[in-house]
């Protein structure tokens, strides 16, 4: 029965029973978390992670390993000029936040694009050295943490209502991905993703496909760097460190392929979700002067237990599918 | 006319209310100690504290929580250990405190804004933060303020009006422990600097003050600048690449603390003569100073780890007790000493790789004698009594 419904979740098992049961080691050890406030402190904070890895899963769906490094320090740099060059241009408004935040990301994505489709760079390469590059700019840009964001997106940072921005955004992402992946070029992306020269000789537009999906990671960059500018209130330009790894880690996590054409964002939500619940669990014991080392290692071992549940569980169901 | 004379009190009462509050805050401190304000960071809030007449909300033994945001150098190691292993059992004795809460975030903002608001609802008394980024966790600061918890930092500061803070004056001293090193070497010469983190506050700060120093001196030329990340193997790999692919002779290495060993560890590896290097409290280095006492006249202390970390643990405690902060942040010089006293606590054998930190101690770093300046009802924690 257990097996069937495993069966049935595919991927999506691991991160989905890893999720239930942080949750209720969370409501047991941090039960405060899942008051009102507490949980609009919860989606204040996971927000951004979230945002981001959905961002970086349809360049991964698209195939040929593209994992998308760069997506920390992109976020990172939408996040820096939030604060610096839109103050400078007296540019303050929702509209002008939400729409310079979306098309930077999308311009950084169609360069990462043309980058692999034309000059025929290796994804994981590409972004690596956008890695470097954005890393380095966003220093120059703003080199320390500082700035102020505009008061309306500061405010945000309360997160002591549920219903807010922040968990708009979080709908409506949701529901562009709905309509993204109902949409004919979703299926060219996983065609590709899953055997690019059949997908080209089956007729599938490939530059097409590479950049939509690239501009889909951009749509959710943007967001995602709108969100964590709320959160902080300022620009910090060494954020993106961090975020490429948990947000990489959420979407293997939960259960797309790095080798392409599988995967969807309920898998990289319930990844950023169970990182989230991870850090709430952790917080909640106290290690005293070993803290930083347990907490690693505990966060380490969890992550390396689920991603072999996972690769486990991938294995056994293509075994099933597969054919006598 | 009745009216002309409430308009009149009216307008006497506000003078007098706004020349109580400039007479708050730093106007409250000596002339000695508000010199150390001087040159301070824009961002950093030196304004009157909003703790002055501030009650926890629970009476002793309170929890503290300590939302670290680093565990991965020996600085942040020792200064952890200062915390659990000596402040706990001394103040768990007093009964002033029951318990430590230390979380670890990493260098991730969103992770410790997480932590802290966690602590918050765990019902902790007080929040000990150290390093931080100095505006993303304002709005934690808020709502742990709004349920009445207090959030100290220390070794760096916040913005929020509602944090206190304490550190030394980083850019005060960047320019104190350059201009000593140009000075040791005659005035001028190439000289390399090690700065922290690139991107942290106290680093840029801290660099700020040196190249300031730096350009003071018509013969001084920067030549390089490499960062250690505070931390020796860092500072070492780092050291060394730039000594190896930079022939110039180096006359001197501005160095922030906590990696001047590592440092002398490239010089030394590199054949070149050991050139003067800041020292700032690393052991190892100390060693190798007092195995060669003409190498440098002097050393600095600007964030021992420990001593910091006692100085923010003792000024939360302060203000759990209701002594009534009068700043928001304690802003202390750096601490010259000579090489010899530099030197003295070490043993005969003590050794160049130590990983150890020479502290100045408590009594030197944080006094009963200068926090008494700092709060409006001083006392000494241990031996304040409920309702004092």
């Amino acid at each position: 029965m257990l097996g069937r419904v495993a069966r049935r979740l595919g991927p999506l098992a691991v991160p989905l029973v890893l999720t239930v049961i942080l949750l209720v080691l969370a409501l047991i050890r941090s039960p405060q978390t899942f008051t009102y406030v507490g949980l609009a402190g919860a989606v204040l904070v996971a927000a951004p992670l979230i945002l981001s890895a959905v961002a970086i899963t349809p360049i991964a769906i698209a195939g040929r390993g593209g994992v998308d490094l760069s997506i920390g320090p992109l976020v990172g740099f939408v996040n820096v000029t939030i604060v610096v060059w839109l103050p400078a241009m007296g540019l303050a408004s929702p509209v002008a936040v939400f729409g310079y935040a979306i098309l930077m990301a999308c311009l950084w994505q169609l360069v990462l694009a043309c980058l692999i489709l034309y000059v025929r760079i290796s994804p994981i390469i590409a972004s690596l050295a956008g890695y470097m590059i954005l890393s380095g700019i966003n220093l120059v840009i703003l080199p320390r943490p500082g700035g102020f964001a505009p008061d309306w997106l500061a405010d945000w940072g309360w997160g002591t209502e549920l219903r807010g921005p922040v968990l708009y955004i979080l709908v409506g992402s949701f529901l562009l991905w709905f309509l993204f992946r109902r949409s004919p070029i979703f299926q060219h992306i996983r065609l590709m993703g899953a055997d690019e020269r059949t997908a080209y000789a089956s007729g599938v537009d490939i530059v097409g496909a590479r950049m939509a999906a690239h501009l889909a990671a951009g749509v959710f960059a943007g967001l995602a760097a709108v969100c964590l500018t709320g959160q902080i209130g300022s620009g910090n330009p060494l954020i993106g460190d961090t975020l490429t790894l948990q947000a990489v880690t959420a979407l293997v996590l939960g259960g797309t392929s790095l080798a392409g054409g599988r995967g969807g964002i309920t898998g990289s939500v319930l990844g950023a979700v169970a990182m989230y619940l991870v850090f709430v669990v952790l917080s909640s014991f106290n290690f005293g002067n070993v803290s930083g080392f347990m907490t690693q290692l505990c966060y380490g071992l969890i992550l390396v237990g689920s991603l072999l549940l996972s690769l486990a569980t991938t294995a056994r169901s293509r075994g099933a599918a597969r054919p006598a | 006319m009745r009216r002309s004379l409430i308009a009149t009190a009216s307008i006497a009462v506000l003078a007098a209310s706004v020349a109580g509050a400039s007479a708050q805050g730093l106007d409250e401190l000596p002339a000695s100690i508000a010199a150390a304000y001087e040159g301070v960071d824009d961002g950093q809030p030196i304004g009157p504290s909003a703790y002055r007449e501030w009650t926890p909300r629970s009476e002793p033994p309170w929890t503290i929580g300590y939302a670290s945001s680093y565990a991965g150098n020996t600085w942040r190691a020792e200064a952890l250990s200062r915390l659990v292993d000596e402040l706990l059992p001394v103040y768990r004795d007093a009964g002033l405190v029951d318990e430590v809460i230390v979380t670890q975030s990493d260098l991730d903002d969103s992770r410790q804004i997480q932590q802290i608001r966690q602590l918050v609802d765990q019902g902790v008394d007080a929040i000990v933060v150290c390093c931080s980024n100095p505006v993303a966790l304002n709005r934690a600061v808020d709502y742990a303020y709004s349920h009445g918890v207090v959030v100290f930092s220390f070794s760096g500061y916040l913005t929020s009006d509602n944090a206190l803070n304490a550190s030394s004056n980083y850019a005060q001293g960047g320019y104190e422990i350059a201009r000593a090193l140009i000075e040791e070497v005659g005035g001028e010469g190439n000289f390399l600097l090690v700065s922290g983190i690139a991107g942290a506050a106290s680093s840029e700060s801290f660099d700020v003050g040196a190249r300031r120093a730096i350009e003071a001196f018509e013969g001084a030329d920067l030549v390089g600048q490499v960062w250690g990340n505070w931390t020796d193997q860092v500072a070492q790999t780092e050291v060394q690449t730039f000594l190896a692919t930079n022939p110039a002779r180096i006359d001197g290495i501005i160095a922030q603390g906590s990696q001047e060993t590592g440092i002398l560890r490239a010089v030394l590896q590199s054949g070149r003569d050991v050139m003067p290097i800041s020292l700032a409290g690393s052991a190892g280095a100390a060693c190798y100073l007092r195995q060669n006492p003409d190498w440098i006249s002097h050393a600095f202390q600007i964030w021992p780890p420990g001593d910091e970390m006692e100085l923010g643990f003792n000024a939360i405690i302060r203000t759990l007790q209701g002594q009534g902060p009068k700043v928001q942040s304690i802003l202390r010089p750096v601490y010259r000493v000579e090489a010899a006293d530099y030197v003295a606590s070490l043993p005969d054998d003590c050794s160049i790789d130590s990983t150890e930190y020479i502290q100045p101690g408590i009594d030197i770093w944080f006094p009963d004698s200068l926090a008494a300046h700092y709060f409006l009802n001083p006392v000494n924690p241990l031996e304040w009594t409920p309702g004092q």
